[in-house]
């Protein structure tokens, strides 16, 4: 099998475990289950496209399809390297903002009340019916449409209420395929992601904090560490983490059905779910691993199990398998993929989830 | 006059069928404390037993007098056999129509209640979120069987199956449709008011409260737990059925999968039971009147004209958006202010009422809830 077969399953399964990571994030320090968490993910990809699409009306920016080289490489890149840069920038800090106002707006005055870890659980979904209806205001605001409408006689076509925008794909080549940006960019993200978290939760002072505040709270505030404003800065890193994620949605136009709010509660909230509890809850880098774990069982074992089995429409139950992978976990190893001790199983020879 | 006909219509239904459904998860999530977020896949289940199986047993019975009707035709040409049967068959058989309301509805229960003794399998060794990600997980990967079995819920996630018309042999099938929906919602507030002061109902309450105590006193809190399981999930069946038959709402004509999507029915049921109080079954009523009368009447139908308004004002919204935005924005708050002013609900869980409580009550001197009785 080439490389390109790959190439969607692997954009999807980064997308996943860098949504996973951030529910995982929020659920080690404060002990709730984001339900709010996707969200983010399209509040922060809409927020970009506005930025991008009025930077592209302001400054006239028509689109460079033309293979460029540099230093032997050949890329397409159709619009200009820094229009990426700010809407990458904006899409993480949109999405590191909304989560710190859930974190300090609605969950600790409620946490404050003394609710119980599934009402809160139940305000950050009310919190996510409101991200819904401020995104359905949102995109159909008189200037954005007028924007949208400018910029489609600029670089195309522009339906900024589905979130169709023809940010058409960088590409760069590798071998003798040439990769879609977003789908390298998606990888890339997801190990540097996993690098820098194990790094800052193993070797900085903050990570030692984290974990001290998330191992005993009351001992961590006795000697002296802030431990709202530690929660708060894992709350913003989860936000910022899935405001990346959603800028990559950007341009993986058969994945934008995901985040759309037009249908508000796709399936990708159970898969990103999924990826967490698998990969294990209470484990950063475990739930990084679940996500991709899910993804590639969604988007690459259930195909290769439907061609094997000449079952085609056996590609449509691919959430069922992640369903099963949820159990499985659950039932069996309740911390997740990321709690089994390897080493013993190689003495005692018992066989590992599938 | 006709308008206002179809609004009380409207309401009613909504109302009724939302109150059914709250109360059976009520009965999980308040009464039990199991946090059921697969709520949404047992009332599929309803839907399903009318969309499909009392679909096929009517053709099975008009295929020998109606030309065009075969039983294989409920799936492989779902929208013609049922428009032939909705006009020619349904309509002129009253008895076999009742029959069919009462076999669907004994089914949906059936079958709600044996998907919800499954489901209570893992909610037997699970607690809290983890028990309420994998219900959800559940039923997410049970509507996507749903959805693509065409053999359960015809061909595409957005067509879905037509309904049988069951109440057509009436003078106004609409009228008849409300009455039903509301006469079942009061079975089962009858229903579970019982069950709120009869021993099983205070056995739920109390092994939610202390699981320790009551196998202390030599019950099984695993049947326990699996019982309300059950009686909830056929409650939502049932509901499902009901909703299935009812014209209003977007069922009766089609029931489309994607109808039974978990914002609609789990996380409004929710909502609604967080509104009106947990283990409250007259709270749920209460909260289940006020949303589907705010709902329906002013969101729904003066949104438009609010949106409107503002649309003059310059800020440039699309009504049409601005109407599903005030939904959302409308339950989100929902959940979000009563949690924060009321956690109890507007009508907190009332004591047991239970016999000898009763005799109490008549002897001696009334105690300040029980005057009105």
């Amino acid at each position: 099998m080439g490389f390109a077969a790959f190439m969607a399953p692997l954009y999807y399964a980064s997308i996943l475990s860098l949504l996973s990571v951030g529910i995982t994030l929020s659920y080690m320090t404060t002990k709730v289950f984001n339900f709010a968490h996707v969200r983010y993910a399209t509040v922060a990809a809409y927020f970009a496209a506005a930025t991008m699409l009025t930077l592209i009306v302001h400054h006239h920016i028509t689109l460079n399809a033309a293979t460029r080289t540099i230093g032997g490489i050949q890329y397409i890149m159709p619009l200009p390297g820094w229009i990426y840069v700010v809407g990458f920038v904006v899409a993480s800090i949109v999405g590191g903002l909304v989560s710190i106002f859930l974190y300090y707006a609605i969950l600790k005055p409620l946490e404050r009340k003394g609710l119980p870890p599934l009402a809160l659980m139940i305000s950050t979904l009310g919190f996510d019916f409101l991200l819904v209806a401020f995104l359905f205001i949102f995109m159909s605001e008189k200037p954005i449409i007028n924007l949208a409408a400018k910029a489609s006689s600029i670089i195309g076509t522009v339906n900024f209420a589905s979130l169709g925008l023809d940010f058409t794909d960088a590409y760069i080549r590798i071998g003798n395929t040439m990769v879609r940006g977003s789908v390298l960019g998606a990888l890339v993200l997801a190990v540097v992601t996993t690098i820098v978290l194990t790094f800052l939760t193993r070797k900085t002072k903050l990570g030692i904090m984290m974990r001290s505040s998330i191992e005993n709270p009351n001992l961590a505030l006795v000697l002296g560490v802030n431990v709202d404003r530690v929660f708060a800065i894992a709350w913003f890193l989860a936000g910022l983490i899935a405001g990346m994620a959603g800028f990559l949605l950007l341009f993986g136009t058969s994945f934008l059905k995901f985040i759309s709010p037009t249908s508000p509660y796709n399936s990708i909230v159970v898969s990103v779910f999924a990826g967490s509890i698998v990969g294990g809850i209470f484990n950063v880098e475990g739930s990084i691993g679940g996500g991709f774990l899910i993804g590639l069982i969604e988007k690459w074992f259930v195909p290769w199990l439907a061609a094997v089995l000449s079952m085609p429409s056996l590609i449509k139950y691919n959430k069922v398998f992640s369903m099963f992978a949820v159990a499985l976990t659950l039932l069996f190893i309740p911390e997740g993929l990321a709690s089994i001790r390897f080493s013993k199983f190689r003495k005692k020879k018992g066989g590992g989830e599938a | 006059m006709t308008n206002f006909v179809i609004l009380a219509e409207q309401i009613l239904s909504f109302i009724g069928i939302y109150y059914i459904v709250s109360i059976g998860l009520n009965l999980k999530a308040g009464h039990m404390g199991i946090p059921d977020f697969g709520h949404a896949m047992f009332f599929a289940m309803g839907g399903i037993v009318v969309g499909n199986i009392v679909s096929h047993l009517a053709a099975a019975v008009a295929a020998k007098s109606i030309p065009g009707v075969t039983v294989a035709g409920v799936i492989a040409s779902n929208t013609k056999t049922l428009t032939i049967m909705n006009r020619q068959f349904f309509p002129h058989h009253p008895f076999l129509d009742i029959g069919l309301i009462i076999l669907a509805l004994i089914l949906s229960t059936l079958l709600g209640g044996f998907l919800g003794w499954i489901a209570s399998l893992p909610a037997l060794r699970l607690r809290g979120e983890f028990l309420a990600i994998l219900l959800l997980t559940v039923a997410e990967g049970l509507r996507v069987i749903f959805t693509y079995t065409k053999s359960l819920m015809g061909s595409t996630p957005t067509v879905g199956l037509s309904t049988p018309a069951l109440f057509s042999w009436t003078h106004n099938s609409g009228v008849a449709a409300t009455v039903f929906t509301i006469i079942m919602a009061l079975i089962v507030y009858a229903f579970v008011e019982r069950l709120h002061n009869s021993p099983a109902g205070r056995l739920f309450r109390a092994a939610r409260d202390d699981e320790d105590a009551t196998e202390a006193l030599g019950k099984n809190v695993v049947t326990v737990r699996r019982d309300a399981m059950i009686i909830g999930s056929a409650l939502a069946g049932i509901a499902g059925t009901v909703y299935a038959l009812n014209p209003f709402l977007g069922g009766g004509s089609v029931a489309a999968v994607s109808i039974f999507n978990r914002v609609w029915w789990t996380f409004w049921p929710w909502a609604l039971i967080i509104l009106g109080g947990m283990a409250s079954n007259k709270g749920t009523g209460l909260a289940t009147i006020i949303v589907g009368v705010s709902l329906i009447w002013p969101v729904r139908l003066y949104s438009f004209k609010v949106a409107q308004l503002l649309h003059a004002s310059a800020l440039g919204i699309n009504p049409d958006q601005f109407a599903n935005a005030l939904e959302y924005a409308f339950i989100g708050l929902i959940i979000l202010i009563v949690q924060a002013s009321l956690p109890r609900g507007i009508i907190p869980e009332p004591p047991s009422r239970t016999l000898p409580f009763e005799k109490y009550a008549k002897g001696r001197i009334l105690p300040p809830e029980s005057k009105k009785k």
